[in-house]
């Protein structure tokens, strides 16, 4: 029954489909719309736990068809799939339920749900993609479907953003294709599938003289994945494109769809080429560097901005490139590290936008200055802010310590001399910008007496149903903070097929 | 076994349940309930800690304790020493005074119950900290630490805590980040963390071992307080309501040193370089808190920089402690052990390094405890710490001059109290490492020490104890001889019987009553403590040896005292007495330049404006790289091409024209300085332009219709004359 992969692809994006071609006199009144979609999310994210569900090194596979009779469409549920896919979905559902809650003050909800549900579908695909072709297939879909949700609240401002990002994003995937290219002359089965530890015949690019243009190859296959990931030089898209999404679709934006980039990425170096390949290469040294200045960079940047939203996307920026950092020292525990970050990351700053949303929604201001003293009329929404900052931060017991731990010594522990050190170094001071950009708001709501007092008795804890998701996301920083060791071991299997 | 996990987790339990219970009661007879409650549980801690210890010495044994689960990744693992269970103990006992004196002193304040829970969530962390047995626990609850007693100093939320508590943050997450960056360096050095498995390596100290030990310096010495990372510690502790200032000058600041004590003991045993480095940096911090707490004007700031003082005497037993280590191993490696003269004397020297530092942490805590329990009753009569509203509110109490004579006293190292024979411990450290260099150098050994140094650091070691005496004189004699300006003031001082609570009087008279009992009993108190909580490097051959009795009250030691006291005199009347009061009228003035506040202009303006800002310049370039590159490449390269548009007036004459006339006209407004209007010449002259086009294609079209016109008559001409013909 390996066709039951599809289902989980399928059924979110016909869902999404029929929503957005549904007329909206159908729906009557909100409640309706909202109780429909709310349904269509169990049933979506249902289906996604089934798929993630199983065995841990439990495999299956589908070949869908072949394009042109050649290319293959294939798909197949290994334990990275698993790993992201659980994310997504759990992220998924809980920014949704969130949405639900918040989207009632904006214009064309149903659109936005059904993109919404439309781009879960397209990342399912991306995380049970077989191979590089299927996987750049719903990578360009991802980056389409998920441009109305930048562009959803149609002002210059977002249409500028929206465009900015699928330029940059078409950018880094026309170069990523270019590898794509170069890879498959050189694959080792005609499936091209997935392979732990890289499905490529090294040994017939070396003997044709081709090593140093696989390294090129393999070069630009970062740089144009690496801008969905935010990686410098190609990150400008990303503080621009997430703020000005409405709040639970930056959530998205910054915690999952982003993701894909490092998804794509994992594949092409530990699936593809394989470690052994790039360890030691200028490619690796030249990675590692630019992951180190995207995450000072992202950091400083954050720590200067005033607007909350863009401060928290600036903010993912630094954090993607703990991850790619992590997959740049190509060994175990960094890649455990970083894993465990794309989990913990995913959580923390899905959590941060939701916090940024419930403010907007409660106060209608975006700056950072404007929520001085607001913590004593909804202290559980700050607690919950106060717990996920102190994770982003590392602060024990929460989860952003382990990953941070991880990363730190697998950079260590790396054969790259100076730049392993530079690297931990880099993570610590720029954990420290983190409690300089993230602390202040949470003091400054609790201990400073607000600007405006008047206003004050207007605000209000959120709606339960935007509230618990946050309280959800908090407890599980925790959770993961105080038992990893499930997860960590989970990884770390994963870590030993590849190296 | 499992108490330890009780003692470390109860008052975390405790927190939350008793802030569930009273997070909404206000009312005064709430906090009077809460406040018992409060007294209940530290007493349960209490017990539970005291506990340990007498299964200790009953001699259940107990190895470490592993906290399952993997807890953070690398799991919390605990255990028991005598050390550990020492300061357990200590850290109990002061949140069980201070629990009982806060009743008093936070009876006014309704936020009480957030004070509450953060307290019992730093005693848990606190204890976590103590009974840590590997890097990864001390951390865990050192950052937990940090951030519930950031609560503290920021409680009051008025500005200046606010400010204050702005550094205490920065400077304990800074320092938090440079622990985890030395326990990365531990890690993938020695792959564990474990002290008692750090301690058996033995490591040699190499490069990224004691980078490792400097970045626990940074992170460690800031709880402490020890120089150049103290800049917190002045503002975070006048801030802080007092019985919270206690603990943090207690029990807080022992928590750093028991982390460097930790690297001194089981990483780097036999470091020269890491004890000239505490050496150095704890002088400095102990005679700058001395000096800074003789200038200052302010009740509890004095006694804030009389704690930084002290930590550097602490400090400098624990550079002590590594430096003689170093000469005991050098002298067995030459072969000196066999020497038994030389033998026992490196060993008694360095025993009494680490004694030394024991009681002197021991004996600050319970000085502090006092001293801060004492300014906190002031303050809650007089309503500010300012010397010179202070001045002469002790008139007429005998409770208060007792216990503030003993713990000032004691802590100044007068003979027949506790600071004496921790203080003459250390200095006997010092002076006898001076001469086992001699016998070092005299069997050609060289540890790279010039004898100056160590008759340099002896003498400021007597300085800063005289400055200890001095600021604490200017304080007695605020307190308790001189009278206050304002005569009815002092009156109402005078007749003030009720200052202070029993609770609050039992407090402090338990913290003041081991003083004596120390100071005069040091041969079986002081020395009884310090062997049962001994923590040493492992050295072997020397251990053999059996420890001298000391000799607290031998003349050479008492001499000692006293030059203290003449350093105590001279100081005294010098800068207190002159420099201090020298305008008549305006009572004591802080005469400490404020252009040398290091908080101020080294560590806000320097690391946290001017660094963050030029970091933010280099990252606005970095991040704006390609847009500017984009941007570039469409105004040159990739311009956008112009639509094809007709020009909605006029023609390209025109507005040439028309723009050349404009600007001239512009420039001769500007020069003659009139008033530029713009007389709109383009759309002028394209009107002009039209008018003439009109008029040529009428012109055009006239002409041609008459053309044509003459070419149909020229036409029927020749018709007709085809026809005539």
């Amino acid at each position: 029954m390996n066709e039951l992969i599809l289902l989980p692809i399928i059924l979110p994006i016909l869902l999404g489909l029929v929503l957005l071609l549904l007329p909206e006199r159908v729906f009557g009144n909100r409640k309706w719309l909202v109780n429909m979609t709310g349904v269509s999310f169990l049933l979506c994210a249902a289906l996604g736990c089934f798929a993630v569900s199983g065995a841990a090194g439990e495999q299956s596979a589908l070949l869908l068809f072949r394009i042109v009779g050649e290319i293959p469409v294939y798909f197949a549920i290994d334990d990275l799939g698993r790993l992201f896919a659980g994310v997504v979905t759990l992220v998924f559902l809980l920014v949704g339920f969130f949405s639900l809650s918040y989207m009632q003050n904006e214009e064309h909800e149903k659109r936005y749900y059904a993109f919404y549900l439309i781009t879960y579908g397209v990342l399912m695909g991306l995380d049970f993609a077989g191979n590089l072709v299927t996987l750049y297939l719903f990578y360009e879909l991802m980056t389409i479907v998920s441009v109305p949700l930048v562009l959803h609240h149609g002002t210059k401002e977002a249409v500028m953003a929206g465009l900015k990002y699928l330029i940059y994003s078409f950018c880094g995937a026309y170069m990523a294709l270019f590898g794509i290219y170069f890879l498959y002359s050189f694959e080792a089965s005609n499936m091209l599938a997935f392979t732990p530890g890289g499905s490529m015949d090294i040994g017939r690019a070396a003997q044709s003289g081709n090593s140093g243009m696989l390294l090129a190859a393999v070069f630009l296959m970062l740089l144009g994945f690496g801008v969905k990931a935010g990686m410098f030089p190609l990150h400008a898209w990303l503080p621009t494109a997430h703020p000005v999404a409405p709040a639970p679709a930056s959530a998205f934006l910054s915690g999952i769809i982003v993701k894909g980039g490092v998804l794509a990425i994992i594949r092409t170096v530990f699936y593809c080429v394989g470690v052994d390949a790039l360890r030691g290469t200028w490619v690796q040294t030249v990675w590692a560097v630019l992951a180190v200045v995207t995450l000072v960079m992202g950091s400083a940047l954050a720590f200067k901005e005033k607007a909350l939203k863009k401060r928290l996307a600036y903010s993912t920026v630094s954090n993607l490139s703990y991850i790619l950092l992590g997959l740049s020292m190509m060994n175990r525990t960094a890649f455990v590290g970083s894993l465990l970050h794309v989990v913990f990351h995913a959580v923390i700053k899905s959590a941060l936008f939701l916090f940024a949303g419930a403010l907007i929604f409660n106060t209608g201001r975006t700056k950072v200055n404007d929520f001085i003293g607001l913590a004593r009329r909804m202290p559980t929404l700050y607690w919950c802010y106060t717990v996920v900052s102190l994770g982003l931060i590392g602060i024990p017991p929460t989860s952003g310590l382990v990953s941070k731990w991880y990363l730190a010594i697998g950079c260590l522990e790396s054969q790259m001399g100076a730049v392993g050190w530079i690297g931990a170094a880099a993570l610590l001071v720029s954990a420290l910008l983190t409690a300089g950009y993230l602390l202040p708001i949470s003091i400054k709501g609790f201990l400073y007496a607000p600007v405006d007092s008047s206003l004050i008795t207007k605000y209000h804890e959120p709606s339960p149903l935007m509230l618990v998701p946050i309280m959800i996301f908090a407890a599980l920083t925790i959770l993961f903070g105080v038992f990893p060791m499930p997860l960590i071991r989970f990884l770390g299997g994963i870590a030993a097929a590849l190296m | 076994m499992n108490t330890i996990i009780f003692a470390v987790i109860f008052p975390l339990i405790a927190g939350f349940f008793l802030w569930l219970l009273f997070r909404n009661k206000r009312l005064e007879g709430d906090r009077s309930a809460l406040s018992i409650a409060m007294i209940a549980v530290s007493v349960i801690e209490l017990a539970a800690v005291v506990n340990l210890f007498v299964c200790d010495l009953t001699g259940v044994g107990f190895d470490r304790v592993w906290l399952g689960w993997g807890v953070g990744g690398l799991g919390l693992s605990f255990r028991y020493t005598g050390f550990r269970g020492i300061f357990g103990m200590q850290a109990a006992f002061a949140w069980f005074v201070t629990f009982l004196f806060a009743k008093q002193f936070m009876k006014n304040d309704t936020r009480v119950i957030r004070y509450d829970f953060f307290n019992l969530m730093t005693l848990g962390a606190t204890m976590g900290i103590f009974y840590a047995a590997d890097f990864f626990t001390l951390f865990f609850f050192f950052e937990m630490m940090s951030f519930t007693s950031f609560m503290w100093v920021a409680h009051r939320q008025t500005y200046a805590s606010q400010y204050a508590s702005g550094t205490y943050l920065g400077i304990a997450v800074a320092g938090g980040m440079a622990i985890l960056m030395g326990m990365f360096i531990i890690y993938v050095s020695f792959g564990t963390l474990d002290f008692a498995a750090l301690g058996e390596l033995r490591a040699a100290e190499s490069l990224p071992v004691f980078a490792a030990a400097v970045c626990m310096f940074l992170g460690f010495g800031a709880k402490a307080g020890a120089f150049p990372v103290h800049v917190w510690l002045p503002a975070s502790y006048t801030e802080a309501p007092a019985p919270a200032t206690a603990l943090l000058s207690a029990i807080l600041s022992k928590t750093g040193v028991f982390g460097l004590l930790l690297v001194t003991v089981e990483l780097l045993p036999y470091s020269n370089n890491w004890g000239k480095l505490v050496l150095v940096l704890g002088v400095i911090t102990m005679a700058l808190g001395g000096i800074r707490g003789v200038m200052s004007n302010n009740f509890k700031t004095t006694i804030a920089y009389s704690s930084m003082s002290q930590i550097g005497f602490i400090l400098v037993g624990v550079g002590m402690q590594a430096l003689t280590a170093e000469a005991m191993a050098l002298g067995s490696a030459k072969g000196m052990s066999s020497e038994a003269h030389f033998a026992a004397e490196a060993y008694q020297v360095y025993h009494m390094a680490v004694n030394g530092t024991l009681l002197h942490m021991i004996n600050h805590s319970l000085v502090k405890l006092a001293l801060f329990m004492i300014a906190g009753i002031v303050f809650l009569n007089v309503g500010s710490y300012e010397l010179n509203k202070v001045r002469g509110f002790g008139h007429g109490k005998p409770f208060l001059l007792v216990t503030f004579l003993a713990a000032a006293l004691g802590v100044g190292g007068i003979p027949l109290l506790n600071g004496y024979v921790s203080k003459t411990l250390l200095h006997e450290s010092i002076a006898g490492y001076a001469e086992v260099l001699n016998g070092l150098s005299g069997a050609g050994v060289s540890v790279g020490l010039s004898p100056a140094f160590i008759r340099g650091t002896e003498y400021l070691f007597l300085f800063s104890g005289g400055l200890t005496l001095a600021y604490m004189a200017k304080l007695f004699v605020v307190l308790f001889v001189e009278r206050n300006e304002d005569s009815l003031l002092q009156y109402e001082y005078e007749e003030k019987n009720k200052y202070a609570s029993v609770l609050s009087k039992a407090a402090v008279a338990l913290c003041v009553f081991p003083i004596p009992l120390i100071g005069m009993l040091p041969n079986i108190v002081a020395d009884g403590v310090a062997k049962y909580g001994f923590m040493g490097a492992a050295i072997e051959g020397a251990l053999a040896v059996e420890q001298e009795r000391m000799q607290y009250f031998s003349v050479r030691n008492l001499s000692g005292a006293l030059i203290s006291i003449a350093a105590a005199v001279a100081v005294y009347l010098f800068i207190v007495r002159v420099l201090m009061l020298r305008k008549k009228g305006e009572g004591y003035r802080e005469i400490f330049p404020s252009w040398l506040d290091m908080e101020k202009y080294v560590y806000r303006d320097v690391f946290y404006r001017f660094f963050a800002f030029l970091l933010g310049i280099i990252a606005r370039i970095l991040d704006s790289i390609v847009d500017i590159a984009v941007v570039f490449l469409r105004k040159t390269v990739y311009r956008d091409k112009a639509l094809p548009y007709a020009l909605p007036e006029g023609n390209r004459v025109t507005h040439l024209l028309g723009r050349s006339m404009e600007c001239a006209r512009r420039f001769y407004c500007v020069v003659t300085k009139k008033e530029y209007k713009a007389k709109n010449y383009e759309h002028k002259l394209a009107l002009k332009s039209m008018d003439l086009f009109e008029n040529l294609r009428i012109i055009e079209r006239s002409l041609s219709f008459g053309l044509f016109m003459f070419c149909v008559g020229l036409g029927l001409t020749m018709i007709y004359l085809l026809l005539v013909n």
